[in-house]
């Protein structure tokens, strides 16, 4: 049980980085990103090519072989690029939309065209095999009450401090502030003299960023898949109305309750053997939770008048 | 100061604005009235930025404005409300009023990242402003609750106190008074007098014919899109086209 605390620790905060792009997202845009999966498959994909050694065997569109750069600044490129990519869908494709008022129904299959397309394209791109990180394997040890091994820990360690990172920058930061502004009102941002266009593009690039750093934890604790994104998605929309739509500390401590449910549903005595189950347990106790407390377990009771 | 000339504004078939001429003069108190539909809150809308004309110009302090973006409009000192009363939801009532203080001015992400000394002065100053506005407003003892838990009459007060916290040269309210009862729309009355006194040019939409007669200095009649009477109070509300158009018979 405990052991499966542990890993449902890790999936959590995987989820829970998610959770918080995604819920940012729609807050200010109110775009549910169906797309966002392929964003964290981008993160994962491109760390993998720019950091797999130039001679293994793997090739990428069956023809270019990958970089061989430093893992660390191979994440840091990784991250940059999917933030130029939430970025180019925002000014190409998000906004001209948004100027024609096509609606948020119309918006939200876009969204889930683009997720096809791209993950066919990642198919193309880096094959349907599962690959893994060029990282060396290693030992379990124990933090407190958990056997993990070191570079997951790391991982969990990592994501805290991005949690904490985003909490701050929200609450005290000018850019955070308007965001904030822009989520409750668009036309009442603009009128305090926000344009609101410049912070949707910095929340689509800060999405997109965090977003490719999930795909990225969840490439280093597994493997690479160019389906990975899709596969986590709805976990990750579970997490964000677990803990209530549109709040970013809801979707924090949300995503990380899904994953700590689906990794200890594991351990419960009738799942024994029928592990591929787990996410169902998760989901069934989301739903449990949302016909008590229907606005997620941070979400708002709205004043209507 | 604020001039329009040949605005239009179709919607489909529909006439919604067409307007030769109108200049608004500084310190005025205009209202604008008219049946609904006439294009009161569309004229709103083209001359803060929030909808594209299909043609004419509008000028602010002889600049052509024409087309900017609302939040550029609102830098330039020409703030309005909006029919629906707007707040920010999930911000507390004194964080309303300091958001939009804060914005119109420098905005630089850096500086916003290094809390400079200058800036937490400046944001001392604007707390300040803020709670002179609020008590002003009767609103100071909410200053701590979220915007959403204010009922309707305290949002109208919050968006008008929201709306003067960085001294606008021109407010544009759109019905300010709709949806409040009578001893606070009495309040907010004599509030948009005392702003008007301090050299506030304010043009505002509202159905409220007393409240308007009593303290416009000048009314515009707005009739399917197009001006059908221009003047002081007393002489538009003896323009039959007016009395046809909107005020009626009074033996109703």
């Amino acid at each position: 049980m405990i052991e499966q605390f542990g890993n449902g620790l890790l999936l959590g905060i995987i989820i829970s980085v998610a959770s918080v792009a995604l819920s940012l997202l729609y807050g200010v845009t109110r775009i549910v990103n169906f797309a966002h999966g392929e964003i964290i498959a981008l993160g994962a994909i491109m760390t993998l090519f720019f950091s797999n050694p130039i001679d293994s065997k793997i090739l990428f569109l069956d023809r270019f072989a990958p970089l061989g750069m430093n893992f660390s600044i191979s994440i840091v490129i990784a991250i940059l690029i999917c933030g130029i990519f939430g970025g180019l869908l925002e000014i190409f494709l998000f906004r001209p939309l948004r100027k024609s008022e096509v609606g948020n129904i119309a918006v939200l299959v876009v969204t889930i065209g683009l997720s096809i397309f791209f993950r066919h394209l990642y198919l193309l791109f880096a094959t349907g095999r599962v690959q893994n990180f060029p990282l060396e394997l290693e030992r379990r040890q124990t933090y407190l009450f958990f056997d993990m091994t070191p570079r997951n820990f790391q991982v969990l360690i990592a994501g805290l401090f991005v949690m904490i990172f985003i909490g701050l920058f929200l609450s005290y930061t000018k850019i955070g502030k308007a965001m904030r502004a822009v989520r409750d009102s668009n036309e009442l941002a603009n009128v305090s003299g926000i344009n609101s266009d410049n912070i949707i593009l910095f929340t689509w690039i800060a999405s997109s960023m965090l977003a490719g750093l999930a795909g990225i934890f969840q490439a280093i604790i597994n493997d690479v898949r160019y389906n990975m994104g899709f596969l986590i998605l709805l976990l990750i929309f579970a997490g964000t109305v677990l803990g209530g739509i549109g709040t970013s500390f809801g979707a924090m401590v949300g995503g990380l309750l899904i994953g700590i449910f689906v990794q200890v549903s594991v351990a419960l005595p009738f799942m024994e053997g029928h592990t591929e189950a787990k996410n169902a347990v998760a989901l069934a106790i989301m739903i449990l939770i949302l016909l008590f407390r229907p606005q997620g377990i941070f979400g708002q009771k709205e004043r209507i008048s | 100061m604020l001039k329009v000339h040949n605005l239009r504004k179709r919607f489909g078939g529909v006439k919604a604005v067409d307007i030769d001429d109108i200049s608004f003069e500084q310190n005025q108190l205009t209202s604008i009235i008219g049946p609904n539909g006439a294009g009161k809150t569309t004229f709103f809308d083209l001359i803060s930025g929030f909808t594209e004309g299909d043609e004419g110009k509008v000028f602010l302090n002889e600049k052509n404005i024409t087309n900017s973006q609302p939040f550029s409009i609102a830098r330039q000192g020409m703030v309005r409300t909006f029919q629906l009363t707007k707040v920010f939801d999930r911000m507390t009532v004194i964080e309303n009023m300091m958001f939009s203080g804060s914005n119109t001015k420098n905005d630089s992400l850096f500086r916003s990242l290094m809390k400079l000394s200058t800036q937490k002065n400046n944001e001392n100053l604007i707390r300040e402003k803020a709670f002179e506005i609020m008590k002003d407003l009767n609103i100071d003892h909410m200053a701590n609750s979220y915007a959403r838990e204010l009922s309707g009459g305290q949002k109208k007060l919050l968006e008008l106190g929201r709306s003067i916290i960085n001294d606008p040269k021109i407010l544009l309210l759109d019905e300010p008074l709709a949806g409040v009862n009578p001893k606070l729309a009495e309040e907010i009355l004599s509030i948009i007098q005392k702003l008007s006194d301090q050299g506030i040019t304010i043009i505002m939409v509202e159905h409220n014919i007393e409240a308007v007669m009593k303290i416009s200095e000048r009314v515009i009649v707005l009739a399917e899109g197009s001006v059908i009477a221009d003047g002081n109070p007393e002489k538009v509300r003896k323009e039959p086209k007016v009395i046809e158009a909107y005020l009626g018979s009074g033996n109703e």
